[in-house]
């Protein structure tokens, strides 16, 4: 007997949870979306917009590693229904999720540094990459980049190639990695467009990246 | 610098391809129907590239840091079997 009125209980604790939205928030809401009848100096539309746009943004960041949780606003992820929390039904942890929406390590520490090269003298890098390999580059029989790669391109790409890219090493603390951009980002020595980047590493420094 | 290896192999292994093989041979390809070209030097992404004909000789090197071992010298006819230039 008490556990059937424990249940009749929930019922009604759920109706009347749910009760504004079936019955009367309905139309509430359609009314707030007309100038006419929702006389605000809010606009639900443009507010709707941001938050869509807030939570396009989250879902763009993730890029597909997940889904997101509770909506708007969270930043818990996991694989069950969009919005639908940590119900049951949703597979692994937390824990689980959020790594698998985090990019891998690197494989090898390198950074970009100031070099000496026999082209340009000391300079850094990345100004090599695009003193050699930019665009507008007048030296010939090298790789390019393609017209509109910018420094964070480029260092974008470098980056995915230190997380992603199949690294070959080259002696005593130099590596040679070589990574598959999904796009084409340039031309080979050949001039034929390409997808592939190939970044040389010696003891840690970024030396040189090129399409190839 | 590219660490590792000798100039040649890290030369062949990390820069030699189709494209390149392409250039080098047009150079020997001009030598053979001109005495008069001397000599060609080819920079590519990380190592340059110079045929002497004269002395007959090619010269690898490594263009990216260039330092006291930065280079090699190998016969004409021992680069071009080398780099399967024929």
């Amino acid at each position: 007997m008490g556990g059937a009125a424990s249940f009749l209980d929930g019922v009604q604790a759920t109706r009347d949870y749910f009760a504004p939205y079936e019955y009367t928030q309905g139309q509430r809401v359609a009314d707030s979306f007309s100038s006419q009848t929702y006389p605000g100096d809010v606009n639900p539309i443009k507010d709707y917009g941001t938050t869509a746009a807030k939570y396009a943004l989250q879902v763009a960041l993730i890029k597909g590693a997940g889904k997101l949780a509770a909506g708007p606003g969270s930043s818990v992820l996991v694989e069950g229904v969009p919005g639908g929390g940590i119900a049951s039904g949703t597979k692994g942890t937390v824990g689980e999720n959020v790594i698998k929406a985090l990019p891998a390590p690197r494989q090898i520490d390198a950074s970009w540094s100031a070099s000496s090269y026999k082209k340009g003298g000391v300079m850094t890098g990345i100004e090599h990459v695009f003193y050699r390999h930019g665009p507008g580059s007048g030296f010939a029989n090298v790789s390019k980049f393609s017209k509109g790669t910018s420094v964070n391109d480029v260092s974008t790409f470098v980056d995915n190639a230190l997380r992603y890219g199949k690294i070959t090493p080259s002696g005593p603390g130099g590596h040679v990695i070589e990574y598959d951009a999904g796009k084409v980002i340039g031309v080979g020595i050949s001039g034929i467009p390409t997808s592939k980047i190939k970044v040389n590493v010696p003891n840690g420094v970024i030396l040189t990246a090129f399409p190839y | 610098m590219i660490s590792g290896g000798t100039i040649m192999e890290r030369f062949i292994i990390h820069e030699l391809d189709d494209s390149i093989r392409s250039i080098l041979r047009g150079a020997l390809d001009e030598r053979k129907l001109s005495r008069s070209v001397l000599c060609r030097e080819f920079e590519f992404n990380c190592f340059g590239v110079a045929l002497d004909f004269e002395k007959g000789i090619v010269r690898v090197q490594d263009i990216l840091c260039p330092g006291e071992d930065d280079f090699i010298d190998v016969p004409i006819q021992d680069f071009i079997v080398i780099c399967a230039l024929e």
